[in-house]
């Protein structure tokens, strides 16, 4: 049973991905099985509902709930489940609690001096110091929200294909206009036009970091991933090492208190 | 061998759905164990519905007991030790949690459905941890339902002819009380456990902040709430069917119930420091795990047999050494993980002044602790005793109320003086403007009454016999400082929201205890605390007379003779014996006793307290008659009969203001109820309706909630003009207090004392007949107390008791004489000095280390308070917040 308390700022990525249609036919051969059992139960006491039957009715209810849940329980253990199904929230759900606690704060003192308990410049000096770190607060809130491990990842291996793409293609085109310079006059000529054709296209390309530069934090990642590979084996044997460390990088903020709480901390 | 096994397909399916759900639970412990330190969502989401499952084979398990119950399968050992064919279907399903083996599945089930709920409702926001929760719980569940598979199964059957008929439920469980009693303590005391995994699962994940608390709040209430209404409706069941007059007498179980709601009492205060301030994580965290140790304790003590209690089950050593491995295993488990994470437990805040809320809470809680080891200390001597020496001692009430009654006295106090106090720290001037009227209300009530009501200056002894004080006075007069303390905050919160909004003041009001819910439920909880102690208070007064009439008016009348024959008097009260009448029905004969009760020559109603005695050989109980009213009880006992001469034996209550104590628990229900108002429903009710439908069942819900908050004491008060109790043909039982012993021959009322010195004595010496061993010479109603205060009697005939110095020696030697003869067993209060040393010490060490504590943290903090100037805040920044600071009306 949950409380009053803030809701989760980030939102949860999905618990699963597969075997939604599944659940709902589990569902429906559950509630499909209780009326018949209901009916038995009522036909063999002769239809007089008795406090007896309505218990047996209950029970035969339980019995169908703990079928689908166990059944269910051992479909958990073979579902798809997203990498990072075990990150809630993260150290910005934990930044939104502060900040909650830190406006119920002002509004306590507010209310406390409104109703005399303490003196204006009391509650002046108290409200000024969390004024300060709630404002802390919402600075590092309004930075640009970080992606989950899993979306970096697949950014990152789009930038890659992206970028391993125009390089073949302009790879291809250097070779087309490589063979046209050998059919004809001045071929040297064209020859060295088109590697510098090539060098150009190389240099317009995106690079991994230029490509998922949108991504936010994908740097941090570009630093770790192995040199960028035309054949994109290595960037696909980067993935789960990636996808491995990723709940770690993602997590270590949530055990560091923010800069306020280090600081009264301290 | 022509025996007929008996078969029972109910106890077959009973027994596979039992095994089938020990086994899930196991299963589902590991699961979310490992799952959960492997990291691995699989497991953790497979634990979940494990979860679920174990709730739905548990509920066929139990419908199934339940179904064996209404069907009469006396085949079961149980169904038959516990139910007999003329019970009615509510006493049937009663006897589900009748005696040991349905109580602990019924525990089971009630933990499972609790776990479902919260971690249905928990799972997605606490992903990280909840594959320990679930662990958590799920060990528990193991460790009780190993109990039911291998020792206590409640499908187990005979192993020749079952008998045709049931043994019955004990004649004091057929109750409707008892219908709801031990539910609801059940259910405070499995709540307790949603808390407790909660923390265990904080600790092991290591996920510290204060997450979890916000998920356990709605447990702790719930907790909190279920344990004050079933200690509440155990003291209402005592008072009406253990016909001694009174509500509570520190009791062994009754005991267990309360000690687990002081710690939790304790720790919802801290919550909200920790909420509020970021501090007292670890404490929060070690009074979860106190709480639920001290709800296992509570259950070990009833059902492992090593209390004597009016309602604990038989003794049972396996049971009770299984009890104590479980309760230690979790206890070491669960501290030694906070002492594990301590270096991550340090507060975020610091306390800056002693004279602030954090400090009272801290105050509140030193004082419950001392409360909470006091009584299991005390609850528990007379079981170390007969371990360590071989001899059970009993310890009367009063040696409770010497010590408890100053420590609630200053619980009182607090629950005025912490809301006036301020967060971190209140000045001077503040403070003084605070507690002005407060202090004005306390000082005119104790004057008003010390002058008007001169009986509210009895002094009580408190800490040690020497040291009397006037309690009454000073628990009313603190009863007022709460009660303007209460009302100065409402008011002055109120001026302030009008302040703020602008609204008028009765929408302010609405508008601050729907926004602040928390801290004014809190206050009303308050409020009811107060008023409980106001009831409390009226014990002061109480009287006792007993009485024996040998010819009813009905005979004197017939005869031309005077009726002040058949008459007595006590407090002003007129009490008419009419006559005898006796009913009967298939279980028990019912003997009835017509009393008019009249008062000024107004005759006021016709009671009928009466006698029970079962057909099956059972002991003959008691069924009470009261006349209640908001100033007094009047409460009548029949405690013997002779239907041949008419000759009637009564003992009669007078119990001044204890209607208060159960007015003050509707009043602290009520404040349990507002806290636990969900955000979705403020936000419910808070929109404007639209349509005139719409405001119609505005005011139609406004006033039927208010019609409900009216009504409860009105029904209360009604009962002034109400109609005779008369017992319900159904409503078989109440003993007499003492089991094991007969009082049918009414010497209740023989050998009373005659002088202050008598009932002195006799309230101290314990009967030692065998059968009542927690009453005094002055309660018990049995032939042996009365020959033994005849002896207490024909001993101070012959002592000066003109001299203080007299009566001194004659006490002394009267005690001389029965400790030669019985041994100190004799005796109620405690003579050795180690047995008053401890809780001195528990209670002095509590203090010096708060103290100690306090200062540390109090010289700490002005580090972290607010020194020099502010900085500058960023402009954009500023605003954003100004902004967030206007649209939140917390």
């Amino acid at each position: 049973m949950r409380d009053d308390a803030a809701p989760d700022a980030t939102p949860l990525p999905p618990a699963r991905t597969v075997a939604a249609p599944a659940r709902r036919f589990g569902w429906f051969v559950a509630l499909a099985l209780l009326p018949p059992g209901w009916l038995f139960i009522a036909h063999a006491h002769r239809w007089h509902v008795s406090p007896s039957v309505v218990v047996l009715c209950l029970g035969w209810t339980a019995l169908i709930g703990g079928g689908y849940a166990l059944v269910r329980a051992s479909n958990a253990v073979v579902e798809d489940v997203s990498e990072d199904w075990f990150v809630v929230g993260g150290s910005r759900g934990e930044l939104e609690r502060e900040k909650k606690s830190l406006i119920r704060a002002i509004k306590e003192i507010e209310f406390d001096r409104d109703t005399g308990k303490v003196s204006a410049a009391d509650a002046q000096a108290m409200i000024a110091t969390y004024r300060a770190r709630a404002i802390e607060v919402i600075k590092v809130l309004d930075a640009p929200p970080q992606a989950s491990p899993r979306d970096r990842i697949l950014a990152e291996i789009q930038a890659r294909a992206k970028l391993a793409k125009v390089a073949a293609k302009a790879q291809q085109k250097a070779k087309q206009q490589a063979g046209k310079a050998k059919g004809g006059k001045g071929a040297k000529a064209d020859q060295r036009a088109a590697v510098s054709s090539a060098a150009a296209v190389g240099d317009e390309a995106p690079t991994v970091e230029a490509a998922t530069a949108d991504a936010p934090e994908v740097d941090a990642l570009a630093v770790d991933a192995p040199t960028v590979a035309s054949d994109g084996a290595a960037v696909e044997a980067s993935a789960p090492d990636s996808a491995a460390d990723a709940p770690r990088a993602e997590r270590a903020p949530a055990s560091t208190p923010s800069p306020n709480r280090a600081e009264a901390a301290s | 061998m022509n025996a007929q096994l008996p078969s029972s397909p109910i106890a077959v399916v009973g027994a596979i759905t039992l095994f089938l759900s020990y086994v899930l639970a196991g299963g589902t412990a590991a699961l979310g164990i490992v799952g959960n330190a492997r990291k691995n969502p699989r497991l953790v989401a497979a634990s979940v519905w494990g979860l679920y499952g174990f709730f739905a084979t548990i509920a066929v398990t139990s419908a199934l007991l339940v179904y064996a119950f209404l069907t009469h399968d006396f085949a079961i050992r149980y169904v038959a030790a516990t139910s007999d064919t003329s019970m009615s279907t509510s006493y049937k399903i009663t006897a589900f949690w009748g005696a040991l083996d349905g109580s602990l599945l019924f525990w089971v089930l009630v933990l499972a459905g609790f776990s479902t709920v919260a971690v249905a409702t928990n799972a997605r926001r606490h992903r990280d941890m909840i594959g320990y929760v679930v662990g958590t719980i799920m060990v528990v569940q193991v460790f009780f339902i190993t109990l039911l598979v291998f020792d206590k199964d409640p499908f187990t059957t005979f192993l020749t002819d079952p008998p045709v008929n049931g043994k019955g439920l004990n004649p004091l469980l057929q109750n409707y009380w008892m219908v709801i009693h031990p539910p609801s303590l059940y259910i405070g005391f499995v709540a307790a456990t949603i808390p407790f995994a909660f923390a265990i699962a904080a600790l092991a994940s290591g996920r510290l902040d204060d997450l979890w608390l916000g998920s356990v709040r709605v447990w702790a209430l719930i907790c909190f709430f279920f344990l004050s209404f079933g200690l509440i409706l155990g003291g209402r069941w005592a008072y009406e069917e253990l016909g001694w007059g009174g509500y509570w007498a520190w009791d062994p179980v009754e005991n267990a119930g309360l000690i687990p709601w002081f710690t939790m009492t304790a720790f919802l205060h801290t919550a909200v420091i920790q909420e509020q301030r970021g501090m007292m994580k670890a404490w929060n965290l070690v009074l979860v795990i106190l709480t639920f140790f001290f709800t296992i304790f509570g259950t070990f003590m009833t059902r492992s047999g090593v209390v004597q209690s009016v309602h604990a089950f038989g003794k049972d050593n396996d049971l009770a050494l299984q009890f104590i491995v479980f309760m230690f295993f979790f206890l070491i488990v669960g501290l030694g993980l906070v002492i594990y994470r301590l270096p991550r437990l340090r507060s975020a805040g610091s306390f800056e002044s002693f004279v602030s809320r954090e400090m009272a809470f801290l105050l509140n809680n030193w004082i419950l602790l001392a409360c909470a080891f006091f009584v299991l200390i005390v609850t528990m001597l007379p079981t170390i005793r007969e371990a360590l020496f071989g001899e059970r001692k009993t310890i009367v009430a009063a040696f409770f109320n010497l010590f408890m009654t100053p420590l609630g006295l200053l619980l009182l106090f607090l629950a005025g003086a912490a809301p006036l106090l301020a967060w971190r720290r209140t000045t001077g001037e503040r403070l003084i403007a605070q507690f002005l009227w407060p202090a004005v209300v306390a000082v005119v009530t104790m004057v008003a009454l010390a002058i008007g009501v001169p009986a509210t200056r009895a002094l009580i002894p408190v800490f040690d016999e020497s040291i009397r004080l006037p309690v009454p006075l000073a628990t009313l007069g603190l009863c007022g400082f709460v009660f303007g303390s209460i009302g100065q905050e409402f008011l002055r919160g109120v001026m302030a929201r009008t302040k703020q909004t602008g609204s008028d003041a009765f929408t302010s009001l609405v508008g601050l205890v729907m926004v602040k819910r928390r801290k004014y439920g809190g206050y009303v909880v308050h409020l009811g605390i107060a008023v409980m102690f106001v009831g409390f208070t009226g014990k002061t007064w109480d009287t006792m007379v007993d009485r024996t009439i040998a010819r009813p008016a009905t005979e004197l009348k017939a005869a031309g003779e005077p009726l002040t024959g058949a008459q007595f008097m006590v407090r002003g009260y007129t009490f008419q014996y009419e006559g005898l009448e006796q009913v009967s029905d298939d279980n028990k004969v019912a003997t009835f006793a017509h009393v008019t009760l009249s008062r000024g020559g107004e005759r006021l109603e016709v009671m009928h307290p009466a006698r029970n005695t079962y057909r099956r050989g059972t002991e003959p109980t008691s069924e009470v008659a009261i006349h209640e009213r908001l100033s007094e009880d009047v409460y009548v006992v029949l405690t013997g009969y002779d239907l041949d001469t008419k000759l009637a034996n009564f003992r009669v209550y007078v119990n001044p203001l204890i209607n208060w104590v159960w007015i003050g628990f509707m009043v602290l229900a009520l404040g349990t109820f507002m806290c636990l108002i969900p955000q979705s429903v403020v936000e419910l009710v808070s929109r404007r309706p639209t349509s005139k439908l719409g405001k119609a069942a505005d005011v139609v819900g406004l006033a039927l909630i208010i019609g409900a908050l009216v009504g409860g004491p009105i029904a209360v008060a009604r009962a002034d003009q109400g109609p005779p109790r008369v017992a319900q043909a159904e409503h078989v039982d109440a003993p007499a207090r003492g089991m094991g012993h007969s009082d049918d021959s009414g010497w209740a009322h023989r050998f009373r004392p005659d002088t202050p010195t008598a009932t002195s004595l006799m309230k101290d010496l314990v009967c030692m007949c065998g059968g009542c061993s927690r009453e005094t010479l002055f309660d018990c109603k049995c032939g042996f107390a009365a020959q033994e205060r005849q002896k207490v009697l024909g001993m101070l005939a012959t002592q000066d008791l003109t001299t203080a110095e007299g009566r001194k020696a004659a006490e002394r030697a009267v005690r001389e004489a029965f400790i030669s003869e019985y041994g100190d067993d004799v005796l109620g209060m405690p003579r050795e000095k180690s047995t008053w040393v401890v809780p001195y010490l528990a209670i002095a060490g509590g203090l010096v280390l708060m103290v100690v504590i306090g200062l540390r943290l109090v010289k700490r903090g002005p580090a972290t308070a607010v020194v020099g100037d502010p900085p500058a805040e960023d402009e954009a920044y500023a605003d954003k917040l100004d902004d967030e600071l206007r649209d939140n009306d917390a």
